[in-house]
């Protein structure tokens, strides 16, 4: 029996995650080296150029101003993914310690984070970095903050819900038999336990933030032109959907793709994170 | 001698809403030097809640009243940090349900091993042997082996049988000179029952530790035992040697308790055990007893020692 990691053996069930990994991978070397692919500067204006339709020159075609399309998705994958992940990264640790915390306490303190939880989640979440983007400056920042503003409540609910299961568990009163102090359990116990769940909805989430950048750029909102949002590219290309599609749909893939490859790592993990997966695996 | 573990009326009661239900009444036991105590009776008569009360591991809600000394130490008035010196090192507990009370994240080896380094006194320089060592070896010894991997197991690896040996691994890798094990044969089948029997038997022996056993099955109390504490609704009914609980039951409830046994022919008492909000003043088995005279409706009965060792709270043996 050669023993494997079971995250990368290959199997019916985990195929999911393989191929969410192997895409996101890409999908992240390809933004890392994107100055290097660009085949064209992507904000160079070349208006004889404008409007061609996809070719061996412009790969994904040009847009109205004549700027080359591929050029422009694979600049916009910095601002889309680099939003996506600072976004999610910020939300989670901000909800994971609330949630934690708030179900470890428990009694009064629980009581209140969660209905500040509870109002937040009464708010759709566009709706909300809509008026609170009204407050703030229009830039990207305001955007990440906006979204970080309303997005860690999801993570926080999360969380409570672990520690409230965990804290009523045997193995803590155990823990506490055996000498271990309170932030001790907090952090040994409850926060491992808490993790994988973390984890999942954090790489689902990357997908739906990208979403909302995307749907939020497209109202006009974060990031400004001529900076190359996908959203923002979907929503100049409107006014040509007829007779030059190319410009809306290249990066309407982008999103899509990325989206979709972020959303397969999180249902792949959610089943190899499972400590009781790994007993199947090693017996084959 | 002085006793290793001695509780004196030791009350437990509970905050319910605005009340407090009584649930350990007037309970009064010793533990001596290398001694075993089974503490038996039927679910929710409070034994578990005793053992946790020696252990202070009750929730926040419950009121403890009376004493409890370890080697002539009060423990109930010890501050958390005092107590956390003594609770996992000198008393230690074997908690019941081995699949939930191990932690699905960590491999058992290093929930073993936590048993030593996470103690306030520990440091990794004063350890003469190191601590993964002492872990195989008391792996080694619970025959749990199988060539060194088990260190690197999860639980949900291990069988139920072999979750309960990790736990009573942790039980006895510290050196503790008091265990309070609770039902360690309630997640285990008949084979595996006999395998804990002989793993506690072997602790017993090898580290000349004290133990309280929390069981409701007298077969496994039997076979451990060196005195035997029935209870029955928060209170003690009958203490004494195994043979004498066991062979000789002076209390009608003990006696009830083992001609339910399969093997007496599952003779079950009528009725239930009174709820613990509207328990009768008097002999709270005077309900459910074949032997109830006038006496155990009026007064609660006191302590008869009918033969030396051998104490009953029962009216019927007054003067016999």
């Amino acid at each position: 029996m050669k023993k494997r990691s079971a995250l990368f053996h290959i199997n019916r069930k985990n195929v999911l995650l393989i191929l969410g990994l192997t895409l996101s991978a890409l999908i992240l070397l390809i933004t890392i080296f994107s100055p290097l692919l660009e085949t064209h500067n992507p904000t160079k204006m070349n208006l004889p150029n404008k409007l061609k339709a996809p070719s061996s020159e412009n790969y994904f075609g040009t847009d109205a101003l004549g700027r080359d399309v591929y050029s422009r998705i694979l600049e916009g994958s910095r601002v889309s993914l680099g939003t996506a992940f600072v976004v999610v990264i910020f939300s989670a640790i901000l909800g994971t310690a609330i949630g934690l915390f708030s179900g470890f306490i428990g009694g009064r303190t629980d009581m209140v984070c969660m209905r500040i939880v509870d109002i937040f989640l009464a708010f759709p979440t566009i709706v909300f970095v809509l008026a609170m983007t009204t407050f703030l400056p229009t830039n990207q920042l305001s955007l990440i903050l906006a979204i970080c503003c309303i997005n860690w409540v999801r993570y926080a609910r999360i969380a409570r819900g672990e520690a409230v299961i965990i804290r009523n568990v045997e193995y803590i009163e155990a823990a506490t038999a055996i000498g271990n102090s309170k932030t001790g359990i907090l952090f040994r116990y409850f926060l491992p336990n808490t993790v994988s769940k973390i984890l999942i909805m954090m790489s689902m989430d990357i997908g739906s933030i990208i979403l909302y950048c995307a749907s939020l750029s497209f109202l006009g909102l974060g990031t400004q032109p001529p900076s190359p949002a996908w959203g923002t590219m979907i929503n100049e290309g409107r006014d040509y959907i007829r007779n030059a599609p190319w410009i809306s749909i290249a990066p309407g893939i982008a999103v899509a793709v990325t989206a979709l490859s972020f959303n397969m790592i999180g249902d792949g993990l959610r089943d190899a994170l499972d400590p009781r997966m790994r007993e199947s695996i090693q017996t084959e | 001698m002085e006793p290793v573990l001695r509780i004196d009326d030791l009350c437990v009661g509970f905050h319910v809403r605005d009340r407090v239900v009584n649930i350990i009444n007037h309970v009064s036991l010793h533990i001596g030097e290398n001694e075993v105590l089974g503490l038996i009776g039927e679910t929710g008569c409070g034994k578990s809640v005793t053992g946790s009360a020696v252990l202070r591991l009750l929730p926040d809600n419950a009121v403890v009243a009376g004493q409890i000394d370890y080697r002539g130490k009060a423990l109930l008035p010890m501050s958390e940090h005092e107590f956390n010196r003594l609770r996992g090192a000198k008393i230690v507990s074997v908690p019941q349900s081995p699949s939930t009370s191990l932690n699905p994240m960590m491999t058992v080896g290093m929930q073993v091993e936590e048993c030593l380094t996470r103690r306030p006194d520990y440091s990794k320089k004063a350890q003469q042997v190191p601590v993964r060592e002492r872990v195989q070896q008391i792996f080694e010894r619970l025959r749990l082996n199988e060539r060194g991997k088990i260190f690197r197991k999860y639980p949900c690896e291990l069988s139920g049988g072999m979750c309960q040996r990790v736990l009573i691994s942790m039980g006895a890798i510290t050196n503790a000179d008091l265990i309070v094990v609770d039902e360690p044969t309630k997640a285990v089948d008949w084979i595996l029952r006999a395998g804990v029997v002989d793993v506690l038997r072997k602790m017993k022996e090898d580290y000349r530790c004290a133990m309280m056993m929390i069981t409701h099955d007298i077969g496994v109390a039997r076979a451990l035992s060196n005195r035997i504490a029935v209870m029955y609704a928060g209170e003690i009914v009958e203490t004494g040697t195994a043979g004498q609980v066991l062979d000789h039951p002076q209390h009608p409830y003990t006696a009830d308790l083992i001609s339910a046994l399969p093997e007496n022919g599952f003779h079950v008492t009528e009725g239930f055990m009174p709820s613990f909000e509207e328990m009768p003043a008097a002999c709270r088995y005077q309900d459910r007893c074949a032997h109830c005279v006038e006496a155990c409706r009026s007064g609660k009965p006191e302590m008869h020692e009918t033969e030396p060792g051998h104490f009953v709270y029962c009216h019927r043996c007054r003067g016999e």
